[in-house]
Formats: structure tokens, sequence, C-alpha cells
């Protein structure tokens, strides 16, 4: 394995990190002709865990998931999804949540039957269950219009009913948000949340919204020209402790960058600085004050997601 | 694995049948079958024959070579032979495939609907010669006619009828042309059949159409330059006529044998190559 690739299950989150992976894979790639769209790609996903895949279109993320969901070989590589050797497309292919971008249904058929249809192949679950799930989503079971005429922000609601409505150990989620509502977008990052953390699935996401994939996810891969840059964990101790800090006067940030307590990471105009703390945030404010800084708001980092993918991609 | 396919066709079936398209059959059925009923009333005409019966027009309708290859063998592609390709792009085929258990299972549903498509658009094809026979005034008779028989009438301007294969005199017209149509559904389901298997390795959802014309364009080409005896037995359109192998109709008949092995061959090998490749590549 190469310097680029990482193994992801470092900083797992820690409740999962016993587990058995549903995911398990390492040096994947795919080749097309002569050009690589994937390379040298390891990643583990695990009961519980909400894992993100995040990058420029073309990074490979569709093409990860192919593989992952036994849709496409890897043209090099190794490793299992669900027990299932990625390596061949022959026998057994092994249930799996899937939300496909642009999903499409039996558009004469409502939402209720299209799910009903959907579920009576693998014959798990029983009837009730297309209502439970649409009611889940935010969709009317009693709904009686074609999906045909749904827009398609209900169409990614059905896909994610589909995907989530026989309990499966793992749901891959590709562009998840794409076409909700602001409101749709926090109930889909809600219910992420609650398959991961209330069913236990394991959950693999893409989306190009960094802030709602930092929100929901244990850890994110950031992907860029075919290979994994960089996983960022938004819960991990060394993300926590990346803080910013903005004064009264520019003379403050000066006084500030000699508190032991902190570091300075970086400087965000006059009187705004990225910082990473070394002690509780408590003690550093008391650090702060005490130095004479005229503190006007400490803060956890929330983009840095936004900078470790502007990195990556820049990489 | 059995039930997932049992499962899974049941949703193809009625994916294919309850499906609009149908609408398309319906009108190309009557429209085929008024102009075969056009051309066996003016041939009627012109032979002086007396009446005949609506098994003439589907007779009729089954040798036509425009009406069964252009017309009805590409609207059958076009409602019964896109569904894998379409499914791939719009990726329903993934979330199907996934729960199906295998590829192959998935391609076995989508074989099957398919299969009964061919005999089912035959059967429309003969209840619409069958409406259109009666309409336009043809008798319901199952013995053959005049005109079937290629009765030659004294001052008639065409001796006999030669567009099909005569019957014999004591023969039952509605189970010879069920067995027209089977034959011509076996043609359809395997000429579909290559059409699927060919979308296996390039899943695009209107190469089907263009396969379907394209076959019965490039054999018509053809057909004007190559005039040797071996390219009838290399023709598949040719093949799908029934007066191809009729010694009183054409001069040198094919074997009806040699069609149902190449239809049965075609089938079975596009069927089982289709599984193959559905292995090897990336949906």
């Amino acid at each position: 394995m190469n310097e680029t690739s990482f193994d992801t299950t470092t900083s797992a989150a820690a409740r999962s990190v016993g587990a058995c992976p549903l995911i398990d894979v390492r040096g994947v790639g795919k080749v097309y002709g002569s050009t690589t769209v994937l390379e040298d790609v390891a990643m583990t996903v695990r009961p519980g865990e909400v894992v993100g895949l995040v990058g420029p279109n073309g990074a490979g993320k569709t093409t990860l998931i192919r593989i992952l969901s036994g849709m496409s070989r890897p043209s090099c590589g190794e490793g299992t999804v669900l027990g299932r050797d990625i390596t061949t497309t022959a026998g057994r292919v092994p249930f799996m949540g899937l939300m496909v971008e642009r999903p499409m249904f039996i558009e004469t058929l409502n939402a209720r039957r299209n799910l009903e249809l959907l579920f009576s192949i693998r014959g798990v679950v029983d009837g009730s269950t297309a209502c439970d799930v649409l009611e889940r989503v935010g969709l009317d079971p009693s709904e009686r219009k074609a999906v045909r005429t749904y827009s398609l922000g209900m169409r990614q609601r059905l896909s994610l009913a589909q995907a989530i409505g026989e309990r499966p150990a793992l749901v891959v989620l590709d562009e998840p948000t794409n076409g909700l509502d602001p409101l749709g977008i926090v109930e889909m990052r809600g219910l992420v949340r609650e398959l991961a953390d209330g069913d236990g699935m394991g959950v693999l996401l893409t989306s190009h919204l960094l802030a709602e994939v930092e929100a929901v996810c244990d850890r994110v891969i950031l992907m860029h020209g075919g290979r994994a840059r960089r996983v960022y964990a938004p819960g991990d101790a060394d993300s926590r402790s990346t803080m910013v800090l903005e004064v009264a006067e520019p003379s403050d940030i000066e006084r500030a960058a000699c508190i032991a307590a902190l570091e300075v990471i970086g400087r965000e105009g006059p009187l705004r600085m990225r910082v990473k703390v070394h002690e509780c945030v408590p003690d550093v404010i008391r650090a702060l004050v005490g130095a004479g800084v005229g503190i006007e708001a400490i803060y956890r980092d929330g983009n840095g997601l936004e900078r470790a993918y502007m990195e990556a991609v820049g990489e | 694995m059995m039930r997932q396919t049992f499962a899974l066709m049941r949703i193809e079936l009625a994916r294919l049948f309850f499906s609009r398209r149908w609408m398309a059959g319906l009108l190309i059925w009557g429209v085929a079958a008024k102009l075969a009923a056009d051309e066996i009333a003016g041939h009627v005409v012109a032979a002086r024959l007396g009446r005949w019966t609506v098994y003439d027009v589907h007779a009729a309708l089954m040798n036509n070579a425009f009406l069964v290859c252009f017309l009805m063998l590409t609207t059958f592609v076009l409602i019964a032979c896109d569904s894998p390709a379409r499914d791939r792009e719009t990726r329903l085929a993934h979330v199907m495939m996934v729960r199906s258990g295998g590829r192959l299972q998935w391609w076995t549903a989508k074989i099957v609907p398919m299969l009964l498509a061919s005999v089912v658009f035959q059967a429309g094809a003969f209840g619409a010669c069958i409406a259109v026979g009666v309409y336009d005034g043809g008798m319901l008779s199952r013995e053959p006619s005049e005109l079937a028989l290629g009765t030659v009438k004294e001052g008639a301007s065409v001796s006999t009828q030669l567009f099909f294969t005569p019957p014999t005199p004591d023969a039952d017209m509605l189970v010879r042309e069920v067995g027209t149509s089977l034959y011509l559904a076996l043609g359809f389901a395997a000429i579909g059949m290559g059409i699927l298997a060919l979308t296996v390795r390039y899943p695009l959802s209107w190469l089907p159409g263009l396969a379907a014309v394209g076959v019965t364009l490039v054999d018509r080409i053809l057909s004007w330059f190559v005039h040797a005896s071996w390219y009838s037995w290399v023709s598949l359109p040719y093949r799908l006529m029934e007066a191809a192998h009729s010694a009183v109709v054409v001069d040198d008949p094919l074997p009806l044998w040699s069609s149902l092995l190449c239809w049965t061959v075609l089938l079975a090998g596009s069927a089982v190559g289709g599984a193959r490749m559905l292995r090897d590549v990336d949906v």
C-alpha cells in the first residue's frame, strides 16, 4: 500500500471498533482502458458507524460504491463486503440497502406499491413495512399519485425508504440530500444518525454538502483523482481541539499567541485566528483573560472538513 | 434463490404487460391486419375467387416481409427488449440485483417476460387479423378458402395466390395459423433474445429499436446485391416468412427444421451468452 492509501479504521468511532467490519477492502483500484479512475483505496465500515465519501466530481466515489455493491469488479485490490469477496461478480450478491443517485422506480405505480413490490423480492418483511418506512422518511403512505409525478426530493425520500425498509446491516447512500429542501436535509441527517445509532446499521454515504457530512459522519474519506487522500474524523480529539478565537483588537492576537495553553495554527484577518487548544476550554479562557486578551468569541471550528477538503483537493 | 427469482419475474411481468407501450402494439396490429386484409380483398377480386376467410388475412400478414419485419418485429422489440438496458441506465437494476441475490437471477427474470411477450404479441396480431377480417367481410370458416387453396379461375388476371403456403383441402386453418403464430413467436423471441444479449454488452436503451430496424434494413440491402442461394440460409428476416419453407411459393425452399434449429440455437445461445457476459460486465 503506498503513502496515499489510508487505513480508515484508525480513528473509528469507539463504539464500533470491536465489531466485525461490514466493509473491509484494501488496495482497491479500477481502470477503464488506459484511464485509472480509482487507485489503491482502503476502507472499513463497521456496524453503527457512518462513513462519508467526499470529493469533487470524478473523484471515484460512485465507482467505489459500484464496486462495494457488487455492480462492478475492481481491477485490483481485495477485501469483503458483508462477507462477499469483492473480486468476483459471480455467485450470490449479499443484500445491502442501496440508494442510488437519480433514482428511478416503476413510474406508473405509487410509492407504497413500489416498495411492496421491491420488498416482495426477498420476502423478509411483512406488508405493513412499506407504510411504516414511508412514514419514517416523511412520505404519505396513503398517497395514490404515481411515482412519475414525484419531485426529485420525494424520489430521494422514496429511494431512502427502499434502501432501509428491510433493515439491512449495511446502507450505501449516494448523494442522499440531492434535491432535498433545507428541512429535508435536516431530517435526512437525523435519520442517517438514527440508522447508525438506533438501528446499528453501518452507513456509507457520499455528498457534496460538507457541513452535512461533517455533522453526520464518524469518519470522512476525502477522495481526489481516484485516491483516498485523507481521512477526517469530525469527532476525534484532534478535530475537537481546533477552535476559532475572535478578539477585540489586533494587539490581542499577539498576546494570545504567547499563551502556552494554545497554539496558533492560522490567522484569518486582523481579529480572528484558528488555534489548537492544549488544555480544557475553561482553562484556556482563564489564561486568555489573565493575559489581558479581549475575547469576543471562542468556539469549536465547524469548518474542519472544509479545510481538510481544500487541502486534500489542492494536494 | 428460486423464490427471489420468481418474485422478481412477477415484477418484470407486471412492468412489461401493464406498460402503455402495448397501445403501440394495438395500433400496429390493427394497421398490419388492415393492410393484409386489403391485400387479400384485392387478390380475391383479381383472381375472381369466392369468399375468403379471416385466416387468409393472418396467413397473408405472416408472409408480408414489410409488415412482419419492419412493423411488427420493431414494435415487439421496442415493447419487450429494452428493459435490461433501461434499468441499467436508470440504476433500477442495482436495487433489483442486490435483492435478487445474483446477476443470473436478474437475467432470468428479464428473459421469461420477453419470451411470454413474443407469444402475446403474436396472439394480439392473430386477434387483430380475425377482427379486421370479420369487419371486412371474411368468413370465420376453418376450412381452406379458394384463395388459400390457390384455385385457378378462368378469365382471372392472376392464376393463383402465391404469398403463403397452400394448405391441403382438409386442413384446419385455425390450427395451421396458430402453428404459424407460434413459429413467428419463436422467431421473434430468438431475435429479441439476441438483442437482449447485445444490450448486456452495450446497455443503451435506444439500441434495441435500432438493432431491430438495422437487422431488417441490412438484410433488405444485402438481398439486392447477394443473389446466391446460400443467402436465404443466413437471412433471419427471410426465415421468419412461413412461405420461405414452401416449394409451391419459392424455388429453393428452406427446410422447416433448419429454421426451428436456427431460432432455437439463437435463443439458447443468446440466453447463455448474455448470462456469461453479464457475469463479467460492470452493471
